[in-house]
């Protein structure tokens, strides 16, 4: 099994990467920056690796007895905090030689496209048997039926639901792309990239990244359209550069998602056995409600900015978008509730955050007994 | 008596900020653009007559971008070289003080995500003389320190540019670890403002365009002999 990381992408290796695994019959799992290296179409892309993984990579992965690192740095989520490979043995494929070690790797170093080429030179018409097909197949319709538009009904959609409809709307010339909060791990969980069609900053994560983001990456690639996703919480933290995009004319569509509050952090402060505090507005210590406008706030910067009724709405706005050149800000109320992956089978994987070791409610002492539990699997020396 | 090089290579009479920009404007990629395309630039006293000076005399042939806040331009700039696979990438200059600090989570975001940018941050004087200026930072055991002082953590190369002549080694570095794959990452160069000012007699060869291509490592014959090795060996459990 193969773990794609940004190392594939910036060594322009992207080509070399699929033709190795199509020759080798080895299957590719991807990393948040390594993720678009492969279409998610491409037979031999199996999705997401680790906490925010697909059901079929995290398969493939307990399974395999060789993990090949190709320009990733392992970070927590791509390997479940080090719980994610079980007993394989571990390849680094690294143009720097600190990554290429990590986890007790055998190290390769060297510029990933030509390690790819070299190594297959030398592997020659040897076929792994490490595929699974089916798993591929059947996790794609569930991702499908996952995003779909909800049946009926006013309910507030989900974060799944409004990917689902941004997908629908998109192209093959789409770039998906976000930093920090839910959407990072859902979209790398359910996006289904073009080849390219991806850009998360999840190295820091940074709040605040995606407005200003969006807009460098539009100066980068213009013949593409970049779809940004930011939640409620990351669009206040930073917005400003709107106004830039605005007065320098660069296009990009915005998809603001508002849950009122840190709805990420919300569900992972109750996995952890928290009581709902500080986080969503309605636990925070507040006299009044908020009520912004997230219409009016982009507009008064010059941004085309529109409420979606729903997720049949939010598709049209996408699509109407196209043409315009400036940034259009598209708002829309979603459920903080449900996580991104409740409800797909087998989808994700334990990642490590820290519980307190005592407390007074029997919800955190059962997180911190599930805590160990977990924390007794991980790998700590290779 | 002089060599016949040295007689033959003229000087160049230019403030420091003007140096740097006319060098930036000179640095190339193999495809045959300007590596650093452009300058995203929040001016303050710790910029503004220095590099706001010498951007404005550059012109377009390093054109300068006018954002709302520090950091956010540099996540401007971090996405731009991200979507061009770090072949370019762009700087973002600063006053002294806060301008400065602004960019330090985006110094952090860039080198953990070992991205290229280019951080001129203004810096106090280098002679001391207003000692100390709007914004300065005032280390009671250290006369040394300087706000700027929190990028090294974050940044691939930190130098600090107190000589107008410190140019010609920090700017082929700063370009040397941008364009390198295995340590590229972000680059700060803390320029106190008053030095960005300051005239000096630069080779004229020091401005003749470069090309920096980004290599490509080949692998060791016995690693990859081991790793093909490991391949053929592995069955799915």
């Amino acid at each position: 099994m193969i773990v794609c990381g940004g190392g594939v992408i910036y060594s322009g290796a992207e080509a070399a990467l699929t033709e190795f695994a199509e020759r080798h019959n080895i299957p590719v799992i991807e990393t948040q920056a390594g993720k678009s290296a492969l279409a998610q179409a491409h037979e031999m892309n199996y999705g997401a690796a680790g906490v925010d993984g697909s059901a079929a990579a995290n398969r493939i992965a307990a399974k395999a007895d060789l993990v090949i690192g190709v320009g990733t740095r392992l970070q927590d989520f791509t390997t479940g905090s080090r719980t994610l490979f079980g007993e394989a043995k571990l390849v680094g494929i690294n143009v720097q030689s600190y990554d290429a070690a990590k986890h007790g790797a055998v190290s390769l170093v060297a510029d990933a496209k030509v390690a790819l080429e070299k190594l297959s030179a030398k592997l020659s018409d040897y076929r792994a048997d490490a595929a699974d097909p089916q798993a591929r197949a059947e996790w794609l319709a569930a991702v499908d039926a996952h995003c779909a538009a909800p049946a009926g009904g006013n309910e507030l959609p989900t974060d799944a639901q409004v990917i689902g409809a941004v997908q629908r709307a998109s192209t093959p010339a789409s770039i998906a792309m976000c930093a920090a909060g839910t959407m990072p791990g859902a979209l790398k969980l359910l996006w289904q990239a073009a080849q390219g069609g991806y850009h998360m900053e999840y190295g820091y994560s940074c709040m605040g990244y995606e407005i200003a983001g969006a807009m460098g990456l539009k100066l980068a690639q213009p013949d593409r359209e970049v779809l940004c996703f930011v939640g409620d919480g990351s669009y206040m933290m930073a917005n400003s550069e709107l106004a830039t995009a605005v007065m320098r004319r660069i296009p990009f569509t915005v998809i603001l998602t508002d849950n009122r509050g840190y709805g990420c952090i919300n569900r992972l402060q109750q996995g952890c056995g928290g009581e709902a505090f500080n986080n969503l507005y309605a636990d925070c210590n507040v006299e009044a409600q908020p009520q912004i406008d997230f219409v009016a706030h982009a507009a008064s910067m010059g941004a085309h900015a529109v409420k979606a009724a729903g997720i049949p709405d939010l598709e049209a706005q996408i699509a109407a978008a196209r043409g315009r050149d400036i940034p259009t800000v598209i708002v829309i109320d979603t459920t903080a509730a449900p996580g991104p992956g409740d409800g797909l089978e087998a989808a994700g994987h334990w990642w490590d955050v820290a519980v307190p070791e005592v407390g007074d409610s029997e919800k955190l002492k059962r997180a911190y007994a599930e805590y160990l539990d977990h924390a007794a699997r991980q790998s700590l020396v290779n | 008596m002089k060599k016949k090089g040295l007689e033959m290579s003229g000087t160049v009479r230019l403030t420091a900020a003007q140096a740097m920009t006319r060098w930036l404007s000179g640095q190339m990629t193999g495809e045959g653009e300007r590596f650093i395309e452009g300058v995203w630039a929040i001016f303050g006293h710790g910029n503004v007559a220095g590099i706001g000076e010498a951007l404005h005399g550059i012109g377009d042939a390093l054109p300068t971008w006018r954002g709302q806040n520090e950091q956010t331009m540099a996540h401007a700039a971090i996405a731009y070289t991200k979507g061009k696979s770090r072949r370019r990438a762009m700087a973002v200059t600063s006053s002294i003080g806060p301008g400065a600090t602004n960019m330090v989570t985006a110094a952090a975001l860039a080198h953990v995500n070992r991205l290229p940018v280019l951080f001129i941050a203004g810096d106090v004087f280098a002679n001391r003389r207003p000692d100390p200026v709007l914004q300065q930072v005032e280390d009671f055991g250290d006369g040394t320190v300087s706000a700027n002082d929190c990028f090294r953590p974050v940044v691939r190369y930190f130098d600090h540019i107190t000589r107008p002549e410190h140019l010609l080694t920090a700017l082929p570095r700063a370009l040397r670890v941008m364009t390198d794959p295995a340590d590229c990452g972000p680059v700060c160069l803390s320029f106190c403002q008053d030095v960005q000012t300051e005239a000096y007699d630069w080779p004229e060869a020091f401005f003749t365009p470069r090309v920096w291509h980004i290599r490509r490592p080949e692998p060791d014959a016995r690693e990859l002999e081991e790793v093909a090795g490991l391949i053929r060996a592995a069955k799915a459990r």
